[in-house]
């Protein structure tokens, strides 16, 4: 098992310096995307702003606690898509029978297929996160270790949360407007306080969209810090690995090849 | 019979979008999904500020104004990356000796496609607002065709905006930050995500000058307030700025198939 894992790991990694040399090849592109990406999430900052100007307070979270989640958030998903770019075309190749390739190398074929792409533009958003947590926080190191160990946790969620809606396509056929709508989602209840979600909503994002778990929890243990609290994030991960690899694996017996040739160099 | 054949591209057109029905069906999920985050925000900030108007807006005229200001925003084609791809493919090339003008071959295909997502993403609004908000009080029957004209318009700008970012392609190779920066315009100062009366004095006087507002804010802010002194001299100014894109858009074709240079074949 944890032989594994280390395989796994290794690939993972192997992909990320792989994907970053490809997008390097193109280096202007790669710098317009990283920085317009960082633009475009600016704007945002602009539309708090003028709300907090109105109000102190909105649903229990002022300006920086805000800017706190666009941090965490805006890095998570950085990682999710640079690391895993490839869960967006999971419904195409099930669909279209592409995962034949995947499936005869001798590595963990979910792994192979999530890591072989990349997002250039989740660079911009990386690098927006992490600017914007030193902007709020200042040079505060232990803050940045959580920080950095939220965003891993929060970007492994997401992923999670993705393939396992992209997996439905498995026993349901075309699923790419839900699975999208899901991303959707989870990234709009990330970015807004959580004190505005009632009700269902709130049943929601502590469930089948664990939003809380991505930002909002992560958000308020930087500020105050608690182990439990921790513990529970850290744990939530865990179980949206294990559904994650058990939605695709149990999908993965009804899959049918398409007979489609295709090369992966 | 010069007219027909553009007639008939958007006669084709509107044909095709039906057939992505459920395509158009999840964009609504979502402008409902979206609609529902805005409620909760805006009740939480009447709620916490404790006044009956924010911006001269009630909360039901507040969640009116943003549902006329989505619909303007999903109301949009994705054709300006197919001009994308056609113009950095050499695609265009092909294009050139076709009997019509690109241009207005690209505004028919916008208008077909429009009419579809326009209402549909209207019935949705409709039944969005009235669900969220309930009937807006004071509104005037009488003066929906004219608030219809100011959307149509916003829309028809949006698009022209966008054909011209997608036309920077014939001397741009990665062109994809414009149009994120330029959405980004239209969410903040083209008041898509707040009316501009909320923003400090300056900004408001500078929106009122830019093209942004007149794409979302000016249709919406007549959605909930109208005046036809305030519909003349809007709606003239929108007229303004549409003749002065699809002009620019003329040229920058024009210029750009100037200076094409198309290798192979």
């Amino acid at each position: 098992m944890l032989t594994e894992v280390r395989k796994s790991l290794k690939l993972m990694l192997y992909y990320l310096k792989f994907n970053i040399s490809s997008a390097m090849e193109y280096r202007t592109s790669f710098l317009i995307q990283c920085f317009g990406m960082m633009l475009n999430n600016s704007a945002f900052i602009f539309f708090w702003w003028i709300l907090f100007n109105n109000v102190n307070t909105i649903g229990g979270y002022t300006f920086r606690d805000e800017m706190m989640l666009w941090a965490i958030s805006s890095t998570s998903f950085g990682i999710c898509f640079i690391t895993f770019g490839n869960i967006s075309n999971i419904t195409r190749m099930i669909l279209n029978g592409e995962l034949d390739t995947y499936l005869l190398q001798p590595r963990d074929p979910l792994m192979n297929i999530v890591c072989s792409k990349t997002e250039v533009s989740a660079w911009g958003d990386t690098l927006y996160g992490i600017i914007m947590f030193f902007l709020i926080r200042g040079f505060d190191m232990k803050g940045f270790m959580l920080f950095l160990l939220f965003c891993v946790t929060g970007g492994l969620i997401l992923a999670c949360v993705r393939i396992s809606f992209h997996a439905l396509s498995f026993y349901s056929g075309n699923v790419e407007g839900l699975a999208h709508l899901v991303t959707d989602f989870l990234i709009t209840f990330g970015i807004y306080p959580k004190g505005i979600f009632t009700g269902v909503v709130k049943f929601i994002i502590y469930t089948v969209i664990p939003t809380a778990f991505i930002v909002h929890i992560p958000a308020e243990i930087i500020m105050q810090f608690s182990i439990v609290r921790l513990l529970g994030v850290l744990a939530v991960t865990l179980l949206w690995i294990v559904i994650a690899y058990v939605m695709f694996y149990r999908g993965l017996k009804k899959y049918e090849s398409g007979n489609l040739i295709i090369s992966k160099l | 019979m010069k007219w027909y054949k553009y007639w008939q591209v958007s006669k084709i057109t509107m044909v095709n979008s039906l057939v992505y029905f459920w395509n158009f069906l999840s964009r609504n999920v979502f402008f409902a999904f979206i609609m529902f985050v805005y409620m909760m925000l805006w009740r939480t900030i009447y709620a916490q500020k404790g006044t009956a108007t924010i911006g001269g807006l009630t909360f039901k005229a507040m969640i009116w104004y943003l549902v006329v200001t989505e619909l303007v925003t999903l109301s949009r084609t994705d054709l300006h990356n197919q001009v994308n791809n056609d113009v950095k493919s050499g695609n265009v090339a092909y294009l050139l000796n076709k009997p019509y003008n690109y241009v207005i071959y690209c505004f028919s295909y916008f208008v077909g496609e429009i009419g579809i997502t326009l209402l549909s993403n209207s019935i949705i609004g409709l039944a969005i607002g009235f669900i969220f908000a309930g009937a807006l009080e004071g509104f005037n029957i009488m003066h929906l065709p004219f608030i219809i004209l100011s959307l149509l318009a916003g829309c028809t700008i949006n698009f022209f905006i966008y054909l011209c970012l997608a036309l920077t392609s014939f001397w741009v190779e990665e062109n994809s930050a414009f149009f994120w920066i330029y959405s980004k315009l239209i969410f903040t100062i083209g008041g898509m995500l707040m009316p501009i009366e909320l923003f400090p004095k300056w900004l408001q006087s500078l929106s009122q000058y830019m093209p942004f507002a007149y794409v979302t804010y000016v249709p919406a802010r007549l959605a909930v307030d109208f005046s036809f002194m305030t519909f003349w001299s809007q709606f003239s100014i929108q007229l303004l700025y549409l003749g002065a894109f699809f002009v620019l858009a003329m040229f920058l074709y024009r210029k750009g198939v100037r200076n094409l240079n198309v290798n192979g074949g």
